[in-house]
């Protein structure tokens, strides 16, 4: 197969997202975000990465960090509360249940996550973040907290001014169980530490607080009261609320809610490095959500709303869309929603003259389409034109400058 | 990067001076920013905090001011005009170096706020005291 003349693999994180090939540095892009960031390193742990620094990140897969890392590119957050890690801050009001501070290594690798303790009797056991940062009803909402078992293993995240929204995690076999919510994940850290979250429309007073509730078994109802001896334990670290339908990055916070600003990767290569005739763009990546807010673009064409090569998450759910467009006529125009798109997908999309054609996961998408015109080509953009910024996670991009044959483009998009 | 606070009259006079900043109407009719400002839409801050019973229900709702707050990271060179192009000399060295002035858009000036702390709100890793306009 013919060798890509652009190949962005991730393996560095600096001011750029480094493209491998071409070797001169013309295939990097250029990349900003103008606020500190954390990421899981190659050891699994978070951390903090300046405002100028790209983040190479590592999912877990069952605790284990994937050896194969991917660019992150995440629209802008806010943690709405204070002292997200310090449960024992006043900040965090205790209900029939006490705080030891600083017991056990947390998620990012320090010495600082707390024991939660129940106290004896039948009644409500919690803390309760009483940040006052006002939240707008109808807005979607995440709720997110690190939780490790202790010599107990079931807790519920829920809201005291969201009403009736709550959700339970199993520590012990990582399980969700029954929940109020739109939806509710439980995402394995390794060491025993999970994230547990859940996301749901804001209603009633609308304040920014968690709750983290010990109950009795995972089918308990929101709030209810649970007969403890009184030394039931789980370790907590590193909560969350943001206005957003699914949880991003952690960002830590202390005495005042704090934003992590939205980054972008763009302007790669130029007319010399790609070539406008005929080609292919290779992608793998996949997005936050299923449904997300606006369309979400990776461009090969020449920075403009006129030409390109096109491959987009779009807002309805699961949909992606491939895209040849020429002097502001579209020539290829297929899309598709059999994928989940937060799965990372292999996808190409052909162009030559009267001739267009996708790929994904190994199998060609649509139609062959025959009146394909060649878009004028200068810049690989993780964006369309001024806006529509990519979010999601970049595992590889390619660029070939000449056309493949199916079976070629088949064994490069194969899972 | 600038940081800078601003309070508005309310959320709506707020919503006008967001969307007055660059934008564009797309072919589906909708309006996308095009800017890379990062604007957090604080609200009207509680100046009282609420009461809340043992299950942290709510008994008496947080006294909010009259005013809505909205923090914004100005990306520097999207809001940097040059107030007087650089001077060459025949061989294209420079003679007069380019003056820009860097400041609000248009409308937000008056709302800004100048605060001796860092206020309710931060960017992660970017303080308020030091990249303030």
């Amino acid at each position: 197969m013919a060798i890509p003349k652009l190949a962005l693999i991730p393996a560095a994180q600096g001011d750029k997202f480094y493209s491998l090939l071409p070797s001169d540095g013309l295939g990097d892009f250029t990349f900003t975000r103008g606020s500190s960031a954390t990421r899981i390193n190659a050891q699994g742990l978070i951390e903090t990465v300046s405002d100028t620094s790209s983040r190479l990140n590592y999912d877990l897969l069952n605790g284990k960090v994937d050896s194969c890392p991917h660019y992150i590119l995440e629209p802008s957050s806010t943690n709405l509360i204070t002292y997200s890690e310090d449960f024992s801050n006043s900040i965090w009001i205790k209900s029939n249940a006490s705080i030891t501070a600083n017991q056990i290594v947390s998620p990012d690798g320090g010495l600082n996550a707390d024991l939660l303790t129940s106290s004896s009797g039948s009644s409500l056991h919690s803390v309760n973040n009483n940040t006052s940062q006002t939240v707008t009803v109808g807005d979607n909402i995440t709720l997110s907290v690190f939780a490790k078992k202790g010599t107990y293993s079931i807790i519920q995240l829920t809201s005291s001014t969201f009403y009736s929204i709550y959700a339970n995690f199993d520590l012990e076999n990582g399980v969700v169980g029954s929940y109020s919510s739109t939806n509710a994940s439980i995402e394995n850290l390794g060491n025993d530490w999970y994230r547990c979250s859940f996301t749901d429309t804001v209603i009633g007073t609308a304040n920014s607080r968690i709750q983290i509730n010990i109950v009795e078994n995972l089918q308990s109802i929101r709030n209810s009261n649970f007969d403890a001896v009184g030394n039931e334990t789980v370790y907590l670290w590193g909560a969350m609320v943001e206005n957003k339908t699914f949880k991003t990055s952690y960002i830590p916070t202390t005495t005042t809610i704090i934003t992590r600003a939205a980054e972008t990767a763009t302007d790669s290569g130029d007319s010399e490095l790609f070539n406008d005739s005929q080609g292919v763009l290779y992608i793998e990546s996949k997005s936050f959500d299923n449904t997300i807010a606006l369309n979400r673009k990776i461009v090969l064409g020449d920075g403009t709303l006129s030409n390109g090569v096109e491959f987009s998450y779009q807002t309805t759910t699961n949909k992606i869309q491939f895209i040849i467009r020429a002097g502001g006529s579209i020539s290829l125009g297929i899309e598709t929603t059999a994928f989940d798109v937060t799965e990372f997908t292999k996808i190409a999309i052909q162009y030559k003259l009267n001739e267009g054609k996708v790929f994904v996961n190994g199998n060609q998408i649509g139609a062959t389409y025959t009146n394909i015109v060649s878009p004028t080509i200068n810049r690989l953009d993780l964006k369309f034109g001024s806006g529509f910024n990519f979010e999601g996670k970049v595992k590889e991009i390619r660029v070939y400058n000449e056309a493949l044959t199916d079976v070629e483009l088949a064994s490069l998009t194969t899972i | 990067m600038k940081v800078s606070k601003y309070e508005f009259n309310s959320q709506e006079q707020a919503e006008e001076k967001i969307a007055a900043l660059p934008h564009l109407t797309y072919e589906d009719g909708n309006e996308y920013a095009t800017h890379s400002h990062t604007i957090v839409k604080i609200g009207y801050i509680v100046i009282e905090q609420g009461e809340y019973d043992d299950e942290g229900e709510e008994t008496k709702p947080p006294v909010l001011a009259d005013k809505y707050s909205v923090d914004v990271l100005w990306n520097e060179a999207e809001i940097t005009t040059v107030d007087e192009e650089a001077i060459l000399d025949e061989d294209g060295m420079v003679v007069t170096p380019e003056v820009t002035s860097v400041d609000h858009p248009y409308g937000w000036k008056t709302k800004a706020l100048d605060l001796e702390d860092e206020g309710v709100h931060k960017f992660f890793g970017v303080t308020y005291q030091d990249n303030k306009m």
